[in-house]
């Protein structure tokens, strides 16, 4: 079938429900041109200006930190946007055992079954960044785990690391049949060892998350 | 060029859309059991473009998809490759050619031949004539 439209969509609410619109509704927010995912510590609120004060995470003295907020920046209308049903409890983490946090709505078939990876780039050629594993996929800080046919399971759950095609999560166990939303849960994991990255990989903006898909 | 032709059972041809276009055509169509797939395009050889043609022939059944990849960031759609597949009769195999930056030969075991796993969308082929797969330049 021709090409599926697929949106993106975050449920910045505390409600734990299925998206009910391709084009957001009371609970989720479609991902516009612009948008930024990002992590912060937990002095940033909702509602917060994006050009306002930013709290970045901190990196742990020693062992492992859940990052503890997971924000959608919204540049449509200016302001930090908590997707606070976001992560695990893991590494004193404020997620959770929940099932409806982030989406991908497919308005028709796909070939084959719809992967979510992650790329140091948007030519989504390559995965060799320091917070994708610096080329051990393992190490990635970004964990996610599909939720679309049922919940984490735990709230301590830990996710599969994402790295390119290395190592990636399927958001369904088959291809989809018609018109469908897919959904997952994220957390970042921040660790000692990070502290020697160079600075400009504390930083790095160039990271994107992709769907890959198929149609015919 | 960029299309698919399917040289059906009843001697019929049947051409598709544009595979650079949302609307490849595969999915949509109906074809009666296809003898032999076809796909012209231009590939790069020793640096300089090259008309080429891909041949699939005597499969038990075809595939055709485009891989393609949606960023959650910007919603930039890249087209990351072209797949033609088909089915070796009378073995569990499949074979065919991936375009994508560079053209690589698929040899897979059903159910594992798109990064390991299954592909939807088969169609019928002509098992019992020769089995071709073939990429040849076009003079």
């Amino acid at each position: 079938m021709s090409r599926p439209a697929v949106n993106i969509l975050f449920n910045t609410s505390g409600n734990d429900v299925v998206c009910s619109n391709p084009a957001g509704d009371s609970n989720f927010i479609l991902f516009g041109t612009g948008d930024k995912l990002v992590w912060r510590d937990a002095q940033q609120m909702t509602g917060d200006l994006i050009s306002g004060a930013s709290y970045p995470t901190i990196i742990p003295a020693s062992g492992d930190l859940d990052a503890a907020k997971m924000f959608l920046m919204d540049f449509s209308t200016g302001l930090y946007d908590q997707i606070i049903l976001a992560g695990s409890t893991l590494n004193s983490g404020t997620g959770g055992n929940y099932r409806y946090v982030c989406a991908a709505w497919f308005s028709g078939v796909t070939v084959t079954i719809p992967y979510l990876e992650a790329y140091d780039d948007n030519t989504h050629a390559t995965w060799e960044s320091e917070p994708l594993g610096d080329g051990t996929p393992a190490n990635s800080v970004f964990k996610a785990i599909t939720t679309t046919n049922g919940l984490p399971g735990s709230a301590t759950w830990a996710g599969t690391p994402l790295a390119g095609t290395d190592s990636r999560i399927a958001l369904d166990t088959v291809p989809i049949p018609s018109a469908q939303y897919v959904y997952w849960n994220m957390r970042q994991v921040l660790s000692d060892w990070m502290a020697s990255w160079p600075t400009s990989a504390w930083y790095n903006n160039d990271l994107v998350f992709a769907i890959h898909f198929t149609y015919n | 060029m960029w299309k698919i032709n399917l040289f059906l059972e009843d001697g019929k041809v049947l051409e598709l859309g544009d595979v650079r276009t949302s609307k490849p055509g595969w999915g949509e169509s109906s074809p009666t059991k296809i003898a032999k797939m076809e796909f012209s395009f231009v590939g790069k050889e020793y640096e300089k473009q090259q008309p080429m043609k891909l041949i699939l022939a005597g499969m038990k059944e075809y595939n055709f998809f485009v891989e393609a990849m949606k960023s959650v960031v910007n919603g930039k759609l890249t087209i990351k490759g072209l797949w033609f597949l088909g089915k070796i009769p009378n073995t569990n195999r499949i074979t065919g050619f991936v375009i994508q930056d560079s053209m690589k030969i698929i040899n897979a075991v059903e159910g594992r031949e798109f990064n390991g796993g299954p592909t939807a969308g088969w169609k019928q082929g002509i098992p019992g004539t020769v089995v071709s797969t073939i990429v040849k330049e076009v003079l």
